[in-house]
């Protein structure tokens, strides 16, 4: 235990030395490298310090592509530059990189490499983003651990300075990125004494100065490019000796020795892996275990992968290798071999002594995606190699039934040393469990002579979120690089975990059970599902229970559990004395939560001392007799795919499945969410029949679906269950539906518990104090009686009346909603927006959906909420990449355009084959409102009968196109980070090209997905990443930029505050035939508000002049003097501050800075008056515009050429 | 002829017998000056409620908490600031920069409910340069079991509580 010893996961271990050696900083978020740059943003908001004694300037771009371009820049201009990416940030920054390499510049980004999205998305970690960028002439250095994420970060920013080659520095994201392990401080007076000052002068010498100025960036000809091409090759062939250099020079100071190539088990071996990355940590445990035995076997590391050193790679192989198998963490399909092997296969070619035989090598994937790694496949590519004829190209860790390259791999093959200690922790997302078993590795790790490795499972919803730790102690430092499958102790901290998935799999026999249950030591065993009784007799498992809730709930601490069962860990486990235990965790929570005051700190405390107190050992029966047991993953009733995949994978066992089970080109089912039943919400809305108004808000701005209405014929209720509600509905002259029957049904099962549907309801009963219409109530009450009532509600028939008939909220919910269950987060903002795009144009909806919190909640496999009607018809749904969310919804445009306009053509020319009646029809009917529409999907329903009858290839042809007659809405959907900033670019072009494309932002003002960093959405005066002192610059006005062009519908909408407006402007968008914007007002968790009135609170902000609500039809500027432009939210009435005040993300600052708060509230609300008399008079201007154009409105429909009119 | 008007109020001698009682006129610098200048002999500054500084400390903590871990790509929402700034130190500098303004004695009000809060926090308004002390004690008796006697020892004990810890003089509102 030295001063040097420090728990911090690898994330932090690199960004701690880049920070220490950068001037400016410049970062785009991206996970997981997304900790780096807000680490660095933080350590310079504190006054950190780099070694030159200056605070890094750390600025956030519009893009990966942008940082790319600042990072060059100020590289150019003399600076010490660095910046942290992943993945397609990585990529956005190649033609960068190219630059920078080109112009001999020192510099060193780092990487937590992550997988490039290629079939799928995913945010997981492998080597495929870095090997993107090995043409770049950046050198690539890898680290294998946390350890190394530090020391491989200096060796890079030390190598970079005297080779003048750049540096990609990198580390496995998510198993190195986010492990927490003890390490050894590199401080900065190390960093100082390992760095060369002359270099650094050399650098700033070579900048763009005017005092000696110089051109870069030239433009070259044929007649020198080549030759200046080649004039760098000396800098390159001099980095592995000066790599090796700085590596000499850090075990100088810290003892510490790498080589470039390191290799470890038999001196004499002649099966060799060679490897990159964490893997190493399995890898080598499986050939120290087998040399240990005598195994013939060795391990290569290899850390400097570009410019690879064939000499050095030799030399560190044994002269007895016979055969190599090299694995690489990266897939290149259309190549021979991935990266590594290729250059493994040349290196030996190149570099191996002639006089032996070259040995035979082999090329293996494995853990793409973060798939794990173990050392039991270790030894399945070891035993490959043993074999006469092992295959040449093989992947290990999955199954391939398909082209049968995968290798057998014996499971049961455990390299864990002895002395070890193995916890995993199951928590739900947001009740503390990461961060107090993170806590716990530090107090172990930092307090005692033990090592300690923390690694975290995370689920993909955003509600209801399961998170697994796993962590390890033990006296030796810990190179572990997977997941524990045997633990000592297993902790469950949510009861209800116990019916859902198998929490004891991973309990060894003879382990310890911590069970967080309300149910006391006698009580819980009859509570428990027969499937978690069985396992704990067959394992002698030694239980304990605690009622966390309860002590948390009487420390003050409503809902944090985690301190409770952290303390029980620390007393079952006993790897520190009780006593010590009880007084690091108290030191532990006043380093984390010190800065938040007195009041939180004596709570937890409380809730320490009082936690030893109510645990309890179980004495566990003699037999399993439950009558409970898990339920059944998915209904019975659940369509193939789903049984067979969809299940596997919602039951935590994905990794079973083999390939063949795998679409082949990312195609997913739709409609998959309704099968989850995640039955999350502990309350749930109970309807009051005769109190309601039928108002129609709540199915409106439920965000899950959750929540439904229906008017049928009263005869429909034949069948109902006892207790399902109905009155009659309240019918409107014209309606149709006189006498008809109305249900408000909530779905049990699928509601989150948000509580906005009672919030937002409008109806107060005059007797009882505090009833609605509608009032949550506990589900357990309820959950059998309105499971039957909503099988049944989903059973009647939909009815749609005109709009205009019924008012518009009303026409909008009786609609069925095609958007449902999603994984957003409980009470979203942005989901009720789409689950009304889903009901009015569902069933002929294309959308293009960026990447962020909408892609995830709407693609994060295993199941998606975008839903079908009983026709089969849907939304087409996609997610290409986030700069291009725009552009790809115009793609489909054109796409759809071309295939209709190639229908139409076709038409006409089988007129007489296929009747002139029906021909006209298809070409001319109108398709303005759904009538129309259904008549329009009969005529092609009869069309496609009608052409396997006739002989023509062209009937074929127009078979195959014949859909797209049917009109189409295409819709481009994302939120304000792609919008606003990265994807800004692409929309403005979309904007402009004049084609009916829709688009709808989903404005939270910030970066929501990626956990809170600023955009240009976030607003003057709120607190987010990046602008932790309050972002200063207003809230960009993208309508007011949009509405310039005069043929783009633009409206802002915020459905809490006028949930009319907003389904009529969505009519309106759709209606345009040009290009529409919404902007629409979402709510969210990262705004710090009580997220059950996220919607009602929508309305000060328009009152307050925070949002100004409005529509720009170009059809109205048609119309002579007309002025496009409607305001549809009336003066302020309060000022700015009784809004903002209420939100978390202004009152931080007020409380933190009240100065500052309260001078950009000034301006804020200065900037607001003003804006509203921008809108006022803009709105109110008299145009005299004379001819049809519409000043400028026209073009919308016009065709893009004459040519096209002919068609 | 002015009149003789000096009194003396909790040992303290005084100008004129009147004293500005807290409410949000005492709540700023400029006010208390403009208070001072209009001939007030002391001023009590607004109450200090122990319930407040909690309810903001859990708020705060309950804000920085919201969110966290919800998703492997967001392990949070917010930044850590430097300074939440909960807890009476906003009271306590203002408390200084009174006496640096004034001439005047400072009295500042504390409304606790708390034993261990209320002699906490009455120390640290001593040091921070009080010339007394208004303790706001405001207990509504509803419990029907509680007797008058019990009440009574209730208000005596906390008084004595609190001028146990410190040697300016303390009113009690009650």
């Amino acid at each position: 235990m030295t001063e040097r010893s420090h728990v911090l996961d690898g994330n932090e271990a690199a960004a701690r030395i880049a920070h220490l050696m950068s001037e400016v900083i410049a970062i785009y978020p991206i996970t997981p490298s997304s900790t780096m740059g807000e680490l660095a943003d933080a350590w310079s908001a504190a006054g950190q310090k780099n070694i030159w004694g200056m605070v890094p300037q750390v600025v956030e771009m519009q893009s990966e592509a942008g940082a790319a371009g600042v990072v060059h820049g100020s590289l150019q201009a003399g600076a010490m530059t660095t910046t942290f990416t992943a993945s397609q940030g990585l990529l956005l920054k190649l033609p960068n990189m190219f630059k920078i390499a080109g112009e001999l510049t020192p510099a060193v980004f780092h990487i937590a490499a992550r997988t490039l999205a290629t079939h799928a998305l995913s945010i997981f970690g492998d080597h495929s983003d870095v090997m993107a960028a090995r043409t770049t002439g950046f050198a690539l250095l890898a680290a294998a651990s946390v350890q190394e994420a530090q020391d491989m970060a200096m060796i890079a920013h030390m190598s970079t300075l005297k080779s003048r080659v750049p540096f990609l520095h990198f580390f496995d994201g998510f198993r190195t990125s986010h492990e927490v392990n003890k390490i050894d401080l590199l401080l900065a007076e190390d960093v100082r004494a390992l760095i060369d000052e002359e270099l650094v002068r050399a650098h700033r010498a070579r900048a763009l100065n005017p005092d000696r100025p110089l051109l870069r960036g030239s433009a070259q000809n044929p007649d020198v490019f080549f030759q200046a091409r080649e004039a760098c090759n000396s800098f390159y062939t001099a980095v592995p000796g000066i790599v090796q250099e700085s590596m000499d020079r850090l075990e100088k100071l810290t003892g510490r020795r790498y080589g470039l190539f390191d290799y470890q088990g038999a001196p004499d071996a002649e099966r060799v892996l060679v490897q990159m990355g964490s893997g190493v940590g399995a890898s080598g445990e499986a050939v120290q275990a087998a040399a240990a035995k005598g195994e013939k076997v060795g391990l290569l590391t290899v850390r400097l992968y570009r410019p690879f050193d064939t000499r050095a790679f030799v030399a560190a192989l044994p002269k007895s290798v016979r055969s190599i198998a090299v694995l690489d963490r990266t897939k290149e399909p259309g190549a021979i071999g991935e990266p590594l092997y290729q250059d493994v296969v040349t290196a030996l070619s190149e570099a191996w002594p002639e006089a032996s035989a070259l040995p035979r090598v082999i090329g293996g994937r494995y853990g793409l995606s973060s798939k794990e790694y173990t050392p039991a496949m270790a030894r399945a590519a070891l035993d490959e190699l043993a074999k006469p004829q092992p295959k040449r190209h093989f992947t290990v860790g999955i199954v391939d039934d398909v082209t049968r390259l995968s290798l057998p791999v014996d499971e049961s093959f455990e390299t864990e040393p002895p002395g070890v200690t193995r916890a995993v922790f199951y928590g739900l997302g947001a009740d503390g469990t990461v961060g107090a078993t993170k806590n716990s590795v530090k107090i172990i790790g930092e307090n005692t002579p033990l090592h300690a490795q923390g690694y975290f499972v995370d689920d993909s919803k955003k509600a209801g979120a399961i998170t697994d730790s796993h962590l390890r102690f033990r006296p030796r430092p810990i190179a572990s690089t997977y997941l524990i499958r045997q633990a000592d102790f297993v902790a469950c901290h949510q009861f209800e975990f116990m019916d859902k998935f198998d929490v004891l799999a991973l309990a060894r026999p003879g382990a310890t059970f911590l069970l967080n249950s309300p149910y006391g030591p006698e009580q819980v065993w009859d509570k428990l599902p027969r499937e978690a009784q069985e396992q704990i007799l067959a394992k002698k498992l030694k239980m304990y229970v605690v009622d966390a809730l309860t002590v948390a709930k009487q420390a003050g601490l409503a809902g944090r559990i985690n301190t409770v069962t952290q303390a029980c860990f620390f007393a079952i486990s006993g790897i520190l004395p009780r006593e010590e235990a009880i007084a690091k965790i108290k030191e532990s929570i006043r380093a984390t939560y010190g800065k938040r005051g007195e009041t939180v700190l004596s709570r937890n405390f409380a809730a320490v001392d009082a936690s030893l107190a109510a645990l309890r050992e179980v004495k566990v029966p003699g037999r399993a007799d439950s009558p409970v047991t898990r339920r059944p993953v998915v209904p019975l009733t659940a369509p193939d795919f789903v049984q067979r995949v969809t299940a596997m994978m919602l039951d935590g066992k994905g990794d079973l499945l083999p390939v063949s089970a795998m679409p082949v080109d990312g195609t997913f089912p739709t409609a998959t969410t309704q099968w989850e039943k995640r039955s999350i919400a502990q309350e749930i809305p109970i309807w009051d029949a005769n109190l309601c108004t039928q108002c129609a808000l709540c199915p409106l701005m439920c965000p899950h679906a959750a929540i439904r209405m229906n008017v049928y014929a009263p005869e429909q209720l034949k069948g109902a269950p006892d207790g399902f509600k109905s009155v009659p509905w309240r019918s409107k002259e014209g309606d149709g539906l006189k006498g008809w029957a109305y249900t408000l049904q909530v779905a049990p099962e699928d509601c989150t518990g948000c509580g906005i549907c009672v919030d937002i309801c409008p109806t107060r009963s005059k007797e009882m104090v505090k009833h609605k219409a509608i009032n949550m109530q506990p589900k357990l009450d309820h959950l059998e009686a309105e499971r039957r009532n909503y099988e049944f509600f989903l059973g009647l028939p939909e009815v749609r009346p005109p709009f205009e008939a019924v008012d518009l909220v009303k026409a909008s919910q009786l609609r069925q909603p095609l958007f449902e269950y999603s994984g957003a987060c409980s009470g979203c903002g942005e989901t009720p927006y789409l689950n009304l795009l889903s009901q009015l144009y569902g069933d002929h909806l294309l959308i293009a959906n960026a990447t962020g919190c909408s892609s995830i909640y709407g693609g994060n496999l295993p199941t998606t909420p975008y839903a079908q009607n009983r026709d089969g018809q849907g939304p087409a749904w996609s997610n290409s990449l986030f700069e291009d969310n725009a552009e790809f919804g115009l793609g489909m445009r054109l796409a759809v355009d071309a295939q209709r306009d190639l229908a139409k053509a076709l038409v006409r020319e089988l007129r007489a084959e296929i009747g002139d009646a029906l021909a006209t029809e298809l070409l001319e009917a109108p398709q303005d409102n759904d009538e129309q529409i259904r008549q329009q999907r009969e005529r092609v329903r009869q069309l496609k009968a009608i052409l396997p009858t006739l002989r023509f290839p062209e009937a074929a042809q127009l078979l195959a196109v014949a859909d797209n007659l049917v009109v189409r809405s295409v819709w481009i959907v994302g939120g304000d980070g792609w919008a606003y900033d990265i994807g800004y670019g692409g929309l403005d072009h979309v904007l402009a090209s004049g084609r009916n494309v829709n688009i709808l932002v989903l404005d939270t003002e910030v970066y929501s997905n990626t956990g809170g960093q600023a955009s240009k959405a976030t607003p003057r005066g709120a607190v987010a990443k990046f602008a932790a002192a309050g972002k200063p610059i207003g809230k960009k006005d993208l309508g007011m930029i949009a509405m310039a062009y005069g043929n783009v519908y633009v409206a802002q909408v915020a459905m809490g505050a006028n949930p009319v407006h907003t389904v009529r402007t969505f009519r309106e968008a759709a209606s345009w035939p040009g290009p529409s914007l919404i902007v629409a007002y979402s709510h969210c968790i990262a705004h710090g508000i009580d997220m059950t009135t996220g919607m009602s609170h929508q309305r000060d902000a328009v009152k307050s002049g925070y949002l100004t609500l409005y529509h720009f039809d170009p059809r109205l500027g048609m119309r002579g003097a007309d002025q496009p432009l409607k305001l549809d939210s009336r003066k302020p009435t309060i000022p700015l501050e009784q809004f903002t005040m209420k939100e978390g993300r202004f009152a931080m600052l007020a409380q933190a800075d009240p100065a500052r708060a309260k001078m950009l509230s000034k301006i804020a609300q200065s900037a607001a008056d003003a804006r509203w008399q921008l809108y006022e008079q803009v709105a109110g201007v008299h145009r005299n515009v004379t001819d049809d154009s519409g000043g400028g409105a026209a073009p919308a429909a016009l065709p893009l050429s004459s040519k096209e009119e002919e068609q | 002829m002015s009149a003789d008007l000096r009194s003396r109020y909790l040992g303290l001698e005084l100008r004129n017998p009147i004293v500005a009682a807290a409410s949000p006129m005492t709540s700023s610098i400029d006010s208390l000056k403009r208070l001072e200048d209009a001939g007030v002999a002391a001023v009590v500054l607004p109450s200090l409620f122990e319930e407040q500084i909690e309810h903001e400390e859990i708020a705060t903590h309950n804000l920085m908490l919201s969110g966290t871990e919800l998703s492997p790509e967001a392990h949070g929402f917010f930044p850590e600031m430097q300074n939440y700034k909960t807890g009476p130190e906003k009271y306590l500098k203002m408390i200084g920069e009174a006496k640096r303004a004034l001439a005047v004695p400072v009295i500042p009000s504390l409304n606790g409910y708390t034993p261990g809060g209320w002699t906490q926090i009455a120390r640290q308004l001593e040091q921070a340069g009080a010339d007394a002390i208004e303790l706001n004690i405001y207990f509504l008796a509803t419990g029907t079991d509680d007797t008058s006697t019990e009440i009574e020892k209730r208000y005596i004990d906390l008084v004595a509580s609190v001028t146990s810890m410190v040697s300016i003089p303390v009113a009690v509102k009650i």
